[in-house]
């Protein structure tokens, strides 16, 4: 591929990149989420279009317009989120779509053996007759991997195909792409987890913020210049002074646990304190967990372990409107679904959760003082530095940055006794993470306890006055957010 | 860009009504009738004089009650298709006090207006429940409603109240009857339609409780992180969108047809719906579009005695105003079009 | 006897017109496409059908003139759903106000207001075409039927062998349960979202000239008569499988048949109540299953292809 960009919008989610595939190798595609890695496979097997850029194949240049084009010239992906039809068994998702046998029935015993065949051949066990749904999750991935080998593919994507396996299934599949690369075929392998990369790599190419960084070669690096160059960015020293010594805890977690057997979507016995006037960053590549963390601390989900102690004491239900009235606040991971109405106004999102209160309707809510929302809504709009062509402006027509000015006027005026704010600048620019961060340390100082959760470790490091890494579920480690100690955190995140 | 897509959605149904009319002129025209003067004549004949609007508001009340329900559900992100089933409901158990109880008067008008909601909020929230409990499709079963209840009218006026030979009921009896209003066509139940109306658009957008329903209809993940109890709503949003379309049922029983019969409420449901989209979910606009189609479908009898286009003609246009409109909305929503939008707000900026 | 015989035989008459509904539903929804308009097409279908038959004087020519008018106005929904991406059931709703209309309309033009009622030939059933009369029962049930519920049934056999044996119907099926994993296949997802569209229109064309060229001699409007939401109920009633749909629209007919039945015998039991059952059914149906097992998977979603 040389020089392909890929453009949404105003937003690049990949610009000028170059990328060269051997025969007969694994090359990872090593980068953060959101680095761009799935974006540009997409482009490679036809989904997407590229704004810009070539792609060679064996030479030549080619133009994958569609799926079916990248499949007729021997390109197979395996989707992190499996493209399989649930309805339909193994034997019918393997040949759907198939184009290489003539007639219209579908012969099941010749096209049965010749699947088996390439089944055993790469030691790929699958059982043809059960339905998707009945089949585990590393049986699936066979299924899909089965599924490109039947089409003929030559060279396979797996996108962050270890990300719902155990480790016992993980080793099965490096097995399966050691015998797939000794037949011939390249692999593009698409992670972020470093042992894994460094167990299965030939060559290493490193993504960031949809550029390449570097390519190298498996023997010629190690375990800590790729965490460094993954994150990127030699270390600036915070704009923040660091609370060593925080207040009263007001809130406690004692070996929380939720789905513990889901590496990526839950909770292992998670113990964390977070104290008045300390923000406690949580670190760690996104989907270990850290999603189903902040919503166990805002009511949402009801852990299935462990016990909560908000200030002081237990927490006996979980609900959102309950934590709401302990003073709880929630800057939440995705601000158009989670955060904000889209279809309504700047000043009806301001007020969203008060609106049942005596400042800002009487008669028990059955009367709205318009007037009080407003003047209220244009003081924060004001104080909170929200560019809008008025507060009457829907939401969804706003900048992420002023988007996310709206949800803090909201979740800080009241003074809360914790705020529980997740990836809160991702997507924005600089001068709005600056208003973000700002706002947060202000919360602080106030006495405001805060868990932030980002994916951005430049984010963590920044303000963070202890920084607690997030593995598959667990805590990894708890570091000091004075002087940290870069190494050991980068290690930990990814695994080690 | 800011206001452009407020104003489009705005000028969707407006350019699908003038389109509507076209297509229902050039028809008219190729039927060999002037369609000038077969426009005047529907206008003459739906307001030309008093009694044509006392008989136009008086065809709008029923669609206003459902085009309501339609609206209120909407609100909530509930897509209530069960109006009619609603209506009927309400109608049936208006009927049954009415003509059963032995009750006259003002006393038997409110117990049947407020027996006929009830039924039809209870009607209703058997699919709630469906929905909120077992994670069904409101739509396919308030749909499925709409038919037991028509069938259980069936039984009411050929079996269980039927009066006489022809398949109907007794009719209400004259101290129940909603009065009429300046000796025109409309009843008292038209005005019940607008203060429900009112009330619906003061609830909606004056009330903390309407905000929060509204925030649950536009975002219920987001209203869910905020605190509101979703599926209270959900569920109220049922009970009281099928209350309307039951008091509605009573209303058009009392007021207008005064007995149950074949054909009674016979797509009021969908007719509703249909209006409360044309209506941009806004209680005011919709009654204004209720009254617009009931005005078509009033006006349509003079156009055919004055010109000879027949009535039809006007089932078309109000047909084809909701296909444009229908497709317009899903098709300002696009993204393609928002970018064509895009580019030409940016080209004006240009130019300017 | 004589009484059950007569049921067995008008219900298969009756499930006739489900048949083709059905199926029509069927086709839309395996491609996932919600569609409540049948009762809208199946009127213009009836209506059309009705007029060509009476012009040409061949019940057969206006069952075609029916399909093709079914795909015509089903097109209109197919543009909106598919290509505009519009609420799937809300413009069933609106196909549903606008098909009849347009059917009452024509009809209103062609014959003038207040027309006597103009009866056309119904087509030939296959015993009389051969010229076999007899009175019994078997052959008046496998012989006595025109060619329609011959199709009817054959095409019930189709469609279970199309999406149980052949590559297309699996791609097919594959569309309305994941069009994503479809689309990396190299299916044409939007080209199988309009087929479905087509198939659509016709069957449910034929499914409404069925009833003016078959089972009544003369037009009305409204003539449809909830058939196209019995179809709905059949297609869910029988699970989303040819089969199933095929037993569903022979229970729904017997019920049809028995009602008519007891409306003029006096029976104690309203006949309404058996008009009810396939609603009834359905919503039980529907109540007992939960949603994950609801029939295809991305029913009444719309496609966009680059999504973020």
């Amino acid at each position: 591929m040389e020089h392909v960009s890929k453009r949404f919008g105003d937003f690049y989610a990949n610009r000028d990149i170059n990328l060269s595939v051997r025969k007969g190798e694994v090359h990872t595609l090593l980068g953060e989420n959101g680095a761009g890695k799935s974006t540009l496979m997409n482009v490679l097997i036809g989904l997407y279009q590229p704004t810009e850029g070539k792609i060679f194949l064996n030479g030549k240049e080619v133009r994958i317009d569609s799926p079916a084009q990248a499949v007729k010239l021997g390109i197979g992906m395996v989707h992190q989120h499996f493209m399989l039809v649930e309805a339909m068994t193994v034997f019918e998702n393997i040949i759907l779509g198939d184009r290489n046998t003539k007639g219209i029935f579908i012969d099941k015993e010749a096209r049965k053996k010749e699947i088996l065949e390439l089944a055993e051949r790469y030691g790929l066990d699958v059982e043809l007759d059960k339905p998707i749904t009945e089949i585990a999750v590393g049986a699936q991935q066979r299924v899909e991997i089965l599924k490109t080998l039947y089409r003929g593919a030559e060279l396979l994507i797996l996108d962050e195909p270890t990300a719902a396996l155990t480790d016992i299934e993980v080793e099965g599949l490096f097995q399966i792409i050691r015998k797939l690369t000794e037949e011939g075929k390249s692999v593009i392998f698409i992670s972020h987890k470093m042992r894994e990369v460094l167990q299965i790599s030939d060559r290493i190419t490193i993504l960031r913020a949809g550029e390449v960084v570097t390519t190298l070669d498996r023997s010629e690096t190690n375990g800590q210049e790729l965490a460094n160059l993954m994150i990127g960015r030699e270390l600036t020293p915070s704009h923040y002074e660091k609370v060593e010594e925080p207040g009263d805890p007001v809130i406690q977690l004692r070996n929380v646990d939720y789905h513990k057997a889901s590496k990526h979507a839950g909770l292992n016995g998670v113990s964390l304190t977070v104290g008045r006037g300390e923000i406690v960053g949580i670190a760690g590549v996104d989907g270990n967990g850290q999603s189903q963390l902040a919503q166990v601390v805002t009511g949402v989900l009801t852990p299935d372990g462990g016990e909560v102690d908000m200030k002081g004491s237990k927490v006996a239900q979980f609900t959102p409107n309950g934590f709401i009235l302990e003073n709880v606040s929630h800057i939440p991971e995705d601000r158009n679904k989670m955060g904000l109405i889209g279809n309504m106004s700047v000043k009806d999102n301001i007020v969203l959760k008060a609106t049942d209160s005596p400042e800002f309707s009487s008669a028990k809510g059955y009367f709205l003082k318009k007037k009080a929302i407003r003047d209220y809504a244009l003081k924060m709009q004001e104080k909170y530095d929200i560019r809008c062509t008025s507060v009457e402006q829907e939401t969804r027509n706003l900048s992420g940055g002023n988007q996310q000015k709206v949800i803090l006027a909201r979740e800080l005026e009241g003074e809360p006794d914790l705020l529980v704010a997740v990836h809160p600048t991702r997507g924005l620019d600089i001068g709005a993470t600056r208003f973000v961060h700002d706002t947060m340390i202000d919360a602080r100082d106030k006495g405001c306890g805060v868990l932030l959760i980002s994916a951005d470790f430049d984010e963590i490091l920044e303000v963070s006055d202890r920084i607690v890494v997030m593995f598959e579920g667990q805590i990894m480690g708890v570091f000091s957010g004075k002087n940290p100690p870069i190494e050991e955190i980068s290690l930990a995140m990814a695994g080690k | 860009m800011k206001n452009s897509g407020k104003l489009v959605s705005f000028l969707v149904p407006i350019i699908s009504i003038l389109l509507a009319f076209v297509i229902g002129c050039i028809i008219m025209a190729v039927l060999g009738a002037n369609p000038f003067v077969a426009l005047q004549s529907l206008w003459i004949g739906a307001f030309g004089s008093l009694r044509n609007v006392g008989t136009t508001l008086a065809r709008s009340t029923p669609l206003i009650f459902t085009s309501l329900c339609a609206c209120f559900a909407y609100r909530c992100g509930v897509f209530n298709l069960g109006g009619e089933g609603q209506f009927l409901m309400g109608s049936i158990v208006c009927c049954y006090i009415a003509t059963q109880s032995g009750i006259e008067g003002l006393p038997a008008i409110l117990l049947c207006l407020v027996g006929g909601a009830a039924a039809g909020g209870i009607w209703s929230l058997i699919a709630g429940v469906l929905k909120v409990y077992r994670g069904q499709n409101e739509m396919i079963i308030t749909i499925m409603l709409n038919y037991v209840a028509t069938l259980f009218m069936g039984v009411v006026y050929t079996n269980w109240l039927r009066d006489g030979s022809v398949p109907q009921t007794e009719a209400v009896p004259d101290a129940t009857k909603l009065s009429r209003l300046f000796g025109l066509r409309v009843t008292s139940a038209f005005v019940i339609a607008l203060v429900v109306g009112l009330l619906v658009y003061y609830f909606l957008f004056y009330t903390s409780k309407g905000f929060q329903l509204r925030a649950v209809g536009l975002n219920m993940t987001a209203a869910e992180f905020n605190g509101f109890a979703v599926k209270k709503y959900i569920l109220m949003s049922f009970i009281v969108s099928g209350a309307i379309a039951g008091l509605g049922g009573s209303a058009e029983l009392l007021g207008t047809q005064f007995r149950l019969i074949n054909g009674f409420g016979n797509g009021y449901g969908f007719d509703g719906v249909a209006m409360a989209l044309i209506g941009q979910l806004h209680p005011l606009a919709t009654i204004l579009v209720a009254i617009f189609f009931a005005a078509l479908r009033v006006g349509s009898t003079t156009m055919q005695a004055a010109t000879g286009v027949p009535t039809s003609v006007s089932d078309i246009i109000q047909a084809l105003v909701i296909v444009f409109t229908v497709a317009g909305l899903a098709m300002v929503k696009l993204p393609e079009f928002k970018a064509f939008l895009g580019r030409l707000t940016e080209r004006r900026k240009e130019a300017a | 006897m004589e009484f059950v015989m007569n049921i067995i035989l008008s219900s298969v008459r009756m499930a006739t017109p489900l048949i083709f509904l059905a199926l029509a539903e069927l086709y839309s929804q395996r491609a996932g496409l919600v569609h409540i308009g049948l009762e809208g097409l199946a009127s213009i279908g009836s209506l059309v059908g009705f007029l060509v038959s009476l012009i040409t004087g061949s019940p057969m020519l206006g069952v075609l003139a029916g399909a093709a008018v079914g795909i015509l106005v089903n097109m209109i929904f197919a543009y909106a759903t598919v290509t505009l991406c519009a609420e799937q059931i809300v413009y069933g709703m609106a196909i549903n106000i606008f098909a009849p209309a347009l059917a009452a309309f024509i009809y209103r033009v062609y014959f003038g207001a207040g027309s006597e009622l103009v009866q056309v030939g119904l087509m030939n059933t296959l015993s009389a075409s051969l010229g076999i009369t007899s009175d019994n029962f078997l052959v008046r049930l496998l012989l006595d039927q025109t060619p329609m519920v011959y199709l009817a049934y054959g095409l019930v056999i189709f469609t279970v062998i199309y999406f149980n044996r052949t590559k297309s119907g699996l791609n097919y099926k594959a569309v309305g349960e994941y069009p994503k994993a479809a689309a990396t296949l190299g299916i044409n997802v939007i080209g199988v979202k309009y087929l479905a569209c087509v198939i659509c229109g016709a069957l449910a064309g034929i499914g409404g000239a069925y009833l003016t060229t078959c089972y009544a001699n003369t037009y009305v409007d409204g003539n449809v008569a909830g058939r196209g939401f019995i179809a709905l109920a059949a297609v869910i009633f029988g699970r989303w499988s040819g089969a199933g749909v095929l037993l569903a629209c022979l229970f729904f007919g017997f019920c049809d048949a028995l009602q008519i039945r007891l409306q003029v015998s006096s029976f104690g039991v309203p006949y309404q109540f058996f008009q009810m059952i396939p609603y009834v059914a359905t919503v039980v149906v529907l109540a007992s299953i939960g949603m994950k097992k609801a029939g295809p998977k991305s029913s009444g979603k719309p496609y966009l292809k680059e999504e973020r």
